[in-house]
């Protein structure tokens, strides 16, 4: 399994690869924003995406309507912070397939994911 | 007797709010359906008094009553004066409802108004002798409306129960009135379809809203909502190419998964999701728009009629051969819908009102058993729990919260001590439970006494309408976000202060029909009230599009009063003069009205909003209108914050106020006109140095930490020495005399036992920024 990170902190990135390794997932590719995500998806052909909301250059929402328009199909959790709720409701119109609030624990996650890959598979 | 008071009280508030609407409605259908609504309200009203005895209000509802039923059969006209009457009794029902819970013996009604409603009731008997006069409401709606009105009457909650995650059980209700919003829409591209002229435009936005409600459907897990909106985005985009034959065949099928879609929002609201067997519906879409093709043996069958249609592509079953009648007219519709998905309920009493010839007694009764099945799916399934009840269930889970916050940190140092690690883990296995429990108990309990503001908002617009009457004024009241919900204290400290802005905007703000239209406004004044969710914050803005506030005046009073000077009023900002209105006693009003004009109200404002722990901000343009705006904190008394150290002590950060989490270089903080500020990313973020703030001596060193707090639009940066982790804390209020000039809004207490202030962003980033502001003003 593929999947792809894209966080403006290292720290935040760190933390999200720990934890993936944790899980048994262990093929990853990190990107410091969404420019830099998007020059990355075509090499590296992700099957899971784990997108924040807030970065530099272009935010967490306009990669993943870019990413969508492209017409991938690779299933995208948002990270957002307590204060950007409100807008998941933006982020699910622009396709995203779930999404974990901030600071999230190990388990959370993990969980996160396996709801969103089970989606996928059925 | 209990149920029955607290029964009525709602129901007389409802009754109250269907009667202005009523006055106002434009529809006859509108109408109808509002009449019916009073009615029932005053009837149930009626009965449970009569069971009890309660002579009083029995005679006065049934004096109300009969008016009603007039009004309801049209043969008495919406007038003013029969609405004043009607307003009054449900005054004076409420008046006596208030006596009884307070134990007292109801007071006999006034006799004139009861005369007055006898005379309404009788006074045009000759009219009455025409019953067929007045559509009958049912048999003439319009088909394709028909279903969407009736949809409501399956009231056996027919799919499976949603099984998704809490994260997104969370968002469902967004979801609801965005699917209800985008369903809308795909109804307005349909209308455009029909006309060539618009129908490429059409097109166009229906496949834009299908394509975003498609990514909502597949969020939401709805895979037979999916399906379907792929297939109608799909047929969007090739409309252009079809022929004017097939449209129509389209159209008809985009209107029934229009309905479809409306009957899944609508079951949204039960976390429950609908099926169908759509593949036949689908096929025959996707069939005509690739080559307007459709098997003749079923063009044209569905006559026009969106129900008829999905019984004809097999998505809903045919009941006893009741959909295959011609009449296109009758609409049988609402009887079929209940049929398929709910087995069981009423099919003939369904079907009479169509019948224009039925006895107008037969009728009434049907319609009773009709409406009031319509109400049932709307009314939740409730329970009445006393407040106090509910109050001490939060002290409690309070109270668990700060244990559970000890055991977990029990559970952190067990691990160093000489144990066996298999029970260290166990034990940390079962605290880990416990934490995540305790979470959810909290998100129920909170829930449990969030309340919508439209318990506040749906009394306004009578209040409204009575200023309105009294001052001869055309006030029109719009409302928006009525469901914004609000822990329950805030709502009943709000009531007041609402009432009183905008008794001020109606009576001062708005000015004389003959005023407006000589200043080339429309005779009819507005007022917008406005709540929404901010950060973690409930804006509540009341806008007047009226004379807006002088300064000049306001100004010269406040020197009169002594609260300035000349020479301090040049300096202030057009908001500081504006929020003397607050003060007490201070009106400009030249002479005491009925309704204002003492100067009490806005000082009762700014009390009650500032228990609230709220802001008060009033911006004004002269000649164009008033806004008042409110910000209140969500009290909700338990919240997920971060807790910082600041010199020797801790201080906690609400979460729901954190953006981000900064590490400032010393290098990049700059200083703007004495002020310190860093650039993240693209702002200027201002920067508070929260030792200086809180009185700690400054020391050196470079590993600071900036939280960036967010309140509506404006972020600062709080500068603090150490980040201790995250907490649940549970607020414990702080009284005005201890957080004098200090930044907080209450206090918490810790893992160990320990008090830990709580910091008050709202005012933080007000000072800083004020301060900020007037300094550059200054400056310049």
């Amino acid at each position: 399994m593929k999947v792809m990170l894209v966080d403006d902190s290292k720290t935040m990135r760190n933390i999200q690869k720990g934890i993936l390794t944790q899980l048994g997932y262990t093929d990853l590719e990190e990107a410091c924003d969404g420019l830099d995500a998007l020059s990355k998806v075509g090499a590296f052909q992700p099957e899971l995406l784990l997108v924040d909301w807030n970065m530099p250059n272009m935010d967490g929402l306009t990669f993943v309507k870019k990413f969508r328009e492209q017409g991938n199909k690779a299933p995208v959790i948002m990270v957002t912070t307590e204060a950007e709720k409100s807008r998941v409701v933006e982020a699910i119109k622009a396709g995203v397939n779930n999404y974990v609030v901030k600071p999230f624990t190990p388990d959370l996650l993990g969980e996160r994911i396996k709801e969103t890959l089970s989606r996928i598979a059925a | 007797m209990q149920d029955f008071l607290t029964e009525s009280g709602e129901l007389i508030e409802q009754l109250d709010a269907d009667l202005v609407r009523l006055e106002a409605a434009g529809s006859p259908e509108e109408a109808q359906e509002l009449c019916n609504g009073c009615f029932r309200a005053l009837h149930t009203i009626k009965g449970a008094a009569s069971f009890l005895g309660l002579t009083a209000v029995t005679t006065f509802a049934h004096a109300a009553e009969d008016t009603l039923n007039r009004l309801r059969k049209g043969e008495v006209d919406v007038t003013e004066e029969v609405m004043d009457a009607l307003l009054q009794s449900s005054d004076i029902v409420k008046g006596m409802i208030d006596q009884l819970s307070e134990g007292e013996e109801a007071h006999e009604g006034p006799k004139e108004l009861i005369d007055t409603l006898h005379a309404i009731a009788e006074g045009k008997t000759d009219t009455a002798g025409a019953p067929d006069s007045q559509p009958t409401g049912t048999g003439s709606t319009d088909d394709t409306q028909g279903p969407d009105q009736e949809a409501n009457t399956d009231d056996s909650k027919p799919g499976t129960p949603l099984n998704l995650g809490p994260q997104k059980i969370d968002l469902l209700e967004f979801m609801i009135t965005d699917i209800q919003d985008a369903s809308k829409q795909i109804g307005e591209a349909v209308e455009g379809l029909c006309n060539d002229a618009t129908r490429e435009e059409s097109a166009s936005h229906l496949a834009e809203v299908c394509e975003e409600m498609e990514k909502t459907a597949e969020f939401f897990e709805l895979d037979e909502l999916t399906s379907l909106i792929k297939v109608l985005a799909s047929v969007a985009l090739k409309l252009n190419d079809s022929s004017h034959e097939s449209i129509q065949e389209i159209t008809i099928r985009i209107k029934a998964a229009k309905f479809l879609i409306d009957q899944q929002a609508e079951s949204l609201n039960d976390q429950r999701a609908l099926s169908w067997p759509l593949e036949t519906l689908c096929a025959r879409l996707t069939q005509l728009a690739e080559d307007g093709s459709i098997d003749p043996q079923v063009k044209g069958q569905h006559q026009g009629d969106v129900q008829a249609l999905l019984v004809l592509d097999g998505v809903i079953q045919e009941q006893a051969g009741a959909a295959s009648q011609p009449q296109v007219e009758a609409s049988p519709a609402p009887a079929e819908t209940t049929d398929a998905l709910a087995p069981g309920s009423q099919v003939s009493e369904d079907k009479q009102p169509a019948k224009k010839e039925e006895a107008k007694a037969a009728e009434k009764t049907d319609k009773d058993t009709g409406s009031r099945s319509t109400a049932k799916p709307v009314a939740e399934q409730t329970i009445r729990v006393e407040v106090s009840r509910l109050e001490s269930l939060l002290n409690l889970v309070g109270q668990l919260v700060l244990n559970k916050n000890r055991v977990l940190a029990l559970t952190r140092n067990i691990k160093d001590l000489p144990i066996a690690p298999e029970t260290a883990e166990d034990f940390s296995d079962a605290a880990g439970d416990l934490d995540h429990l305790m979470s959810e108990l909290q998100v129920s309990v909170m829930r449990t006494r969030m309340q919508p503001l439209a318990k506040l908002f749906d009394r306004y617009p009578r209040v409204i309408r009575d200023m309105a009457r009294m001052t001869d004024k055309k006030i029109n009241l719009e409302i928006v976000g009525k469901d914004t919900e609000v822990d329950k204290s805030v709502l009943e400290q709000l009531a007041d202060p609402l009432v009183h802005i905008l008794r001020n905007s109606s009576d001062h703000g708005v000015e004389n029909p003959e005023d407006r239209k000589a200043a080339g406004k429309n005779e009819t004044g507005t007022i917008h009230l406005e709540a929404e969710h901010q950060g973690s914050h409930v804006r509540v803005a009341i806008t007047d599009d009226g004379k807006g506030l002088d300064r000049e005046v306001l100004g010269q009073k406040a020197i009169e009063k002594g609260l300035t000077t000349p020479e301090k009023l040049e300096q202030l900002a057009d908001e500081d003069v504006f929020g003397f209105i607050f003060g007490a006693g201070f009106s400009t009003a030249k002479q005491v009205s009925d309704l204002s004009g003492r100067g009490v109200g806005m000082d009762v404002v700014r009390t009650n909003i500032n228990k609230l722990n709220g802001t008060i901000n009033v911006m004004s343009k002269k000649g164009q209108g008033t806004t008042i705006e409110i910000l209140i904190p969500l009290t909700v008394a338990i919240m997920p914050a971060m807790v910082v150290g600041v010199g020797d002590h801790v201080y906690s950060i609400p979460l729901q106020s954190i953006v981000e989490i900064v590490r400032p270089e010393p290098e990049e903080v700059k200083s703007v006109s004495g002020h310190p500020v860093m650039r993240l990313r693209d702002i200027v973020l201002p920067l508070v140095d929260m030792r200086q703030r809180l009185d700690e001596p400054p020391i050196e060193d470079g590993g600071r930490f900036a939280v960036v707090v967010a309140v509506g639009g404006q972020r600062v940066g709080l500068c603090v020495d150490r980040l201790v982790g995250q907490q649940e804390i549970v607020i414990k209020p702080l009284d005005d005399s201890f957080t004098q000039g200090g930044p907080f809004s209450g206090a918490t207490i810790q893992e160990d036992g320990e008090v830990c202030l709580i910091l008050d962003v709202v005012q933080l980033i007000r000072n800083s920024t004020s301060s900020f502001s007037s300094e550059t003003k200054t400056a310049a």
